[in-house]
């Protein structure tokens, strides 16, 4: 059967799923859950925040499996059900930063001084995402991490494509300002 | 250099410019030394939030899913709705209607015709028309009526049945054109109220701008 669903497209996995056969949607939330995570987290910057808002978004969707239309991508779909579980998530629980709890950052750069570096600026980029309104930090996120376009992020979150851009437009101005130091000339032409 | 492109910037890294315009920035971009300087700082910003490592200490796969489904409450199975159902469920319904109300209408008038000129006759029902509103009709009838020449005479006959036929074809015509009309009236509205909820980011980039 495992077999079987292995090599079931998306598409004929939502729908089984939709048909309320539970083995589809587990092979969907075992495709899904590391890019589901993934999003999640650098939207709250806590791993088990993020682990708890994933599967709240997976159990969310298989509730509303169908409202799922497949004229949208399934991804699409189901990051606007993650984004909106952990943006719940946050209000309700005002999590502290945990990025001193995030796990050691490891570098293949032989150089320590270099490797120490990148560390820094990436806990930079960390701390300076999380400063962001969650509002806007949503946008940047699917933007940059899951690559959404505009028009699919105004859909996921269901908010105009205006404020997709005037959102990701103060975002990136917000992070271009407290990176300020980091965006050197050199950094930059590197 | 004061007609800088920086408002267009973001819409340009992430590709969401017309072709057009995505050009225009691209030529701007090549002789602009501080727009190009712009656009750097905001590809590596870029690249910096895409790269951030992702080493989260994650649940192995199966665990997780483990866990989400036995969180899963039982769902009742139902079948997806059509998509957009009422962009072509709503005029087929009224098509439909209107097409049977047009089937019975016909048969009432072709029977009460029948009854009327003889349909068992050897008349032809459907010559019996009451066709009489066409300016053209009434000025061959008239033409006709004043033409001396029997072949001009059948000539005209010819041609006032010929109208007629004409008048009620056209009556129908008429009827489908206006169908067809109302039907494209309704995916203009339908578009437009998709377009209100979606304009293009170029438009808006352009409208926020003039604003």
């Amino acid at each position: 059967m495992e077999r079987v669903l292995l090599a079931l497209s998306e598409a004929e996995l939502v729908h089984h799923a939709q048909h309320g056969d539970r083995s589809a949607f587990a092979e969907l939330v075992r495709r899904y859950h590391t890019n589901v995570i993934g999003v999640v987290y650098r939207l709250c910057g806590d791993p088990d925040l993020a682990e708890d808002a994933a599967q709240e978004a997976f159990v969310r969707a298989w509730l509303n499996l169908n409202t799922y239309r497949p004229l949208t991508p399934w991804r699409n779909w189901l990051y606007r059900i993650a984004v909106n579980a952990a943006l719940d998530m946050l209000r309700r629980e005002r999590p502290t930063l945990a990025l001193d709890d995030a796990p050691p950052l490891h570098s293949d750069s032989p150089d320590p001084h270099a490797a120490l570096e990148q560390k820094e600026r990436e806990d930079l980029v960390r701390r300076a995402i999380l400063t962001l309104p969650p509002a806007s930090r949503a946008v940047l996120v699917l933007r940059e991490y899951g690559g959404l376009s505009y028009r699919e992020i105004a859909e996921a979150l269901n908010i105009p494509l205006g404020t997709v851009m005037s959102r990701l437009s103060s975002a990136r101005q917000h992070l271009r300002e407290h990176l300020a130091p980091w965006l050197t000339p050199q950094e930059v032409n590197s | 250099m004061s007609d800088h492109v920086t408002h267009l910037l973001d819409a340009y890294l992430d590709n969401e410019l017309r072709s057009a315009e995505r050009q225009r920035v691209a030529q701007h971009l090549a002789i602009c030394a501080a727009c190009h300087h712009d656009l750097l700082a905001r590809q590596t910003l870029s690249t910096w939030i895409r790269t951030l490592p992702e080493d989260l200490p994650l649940t192995p796969g199966e665990r997780f899913t483990a866990q989400v489904m036995l969180r899963l409450p039982p769902r009742r199975a139902a079948t997806a709705q059509p998509s957009n159902a009422l962009v072509w469920g709503v005029p087929l319904a009224l098509l439909i209607i209107w097409s049977v109300l047009q089937v019975i209408w016909g048969a009432i008038t072709w029977l009460r015709l029948g009854a009327q000129s003889g349909l068992l006759t050897n008349e032809a029902p459907g010559l019996f028309t009451t066709g009489t509103r066409s300016l053209w009709l009434a000025l061959l009838t008239m033409l006709g009526s004043a033409a001396p020449s029997p072949t001009l005479q059948a000539i005209l006959q010819w041609f006032q049945q010929a109208d007629r036929w004409f008048g009620e074809w056209l009556g129908l015509i008429t009827w489908q054109a206006q169908i067809a009309l109302f039907y494209l009236i309704w995916l203009l509205l339908w578009g437009l109220h998709r377009y209100r909820a979606h304009p293009s980011p170029s438009e808006l980039i352009h409208t926020m701008k003039s604003a």
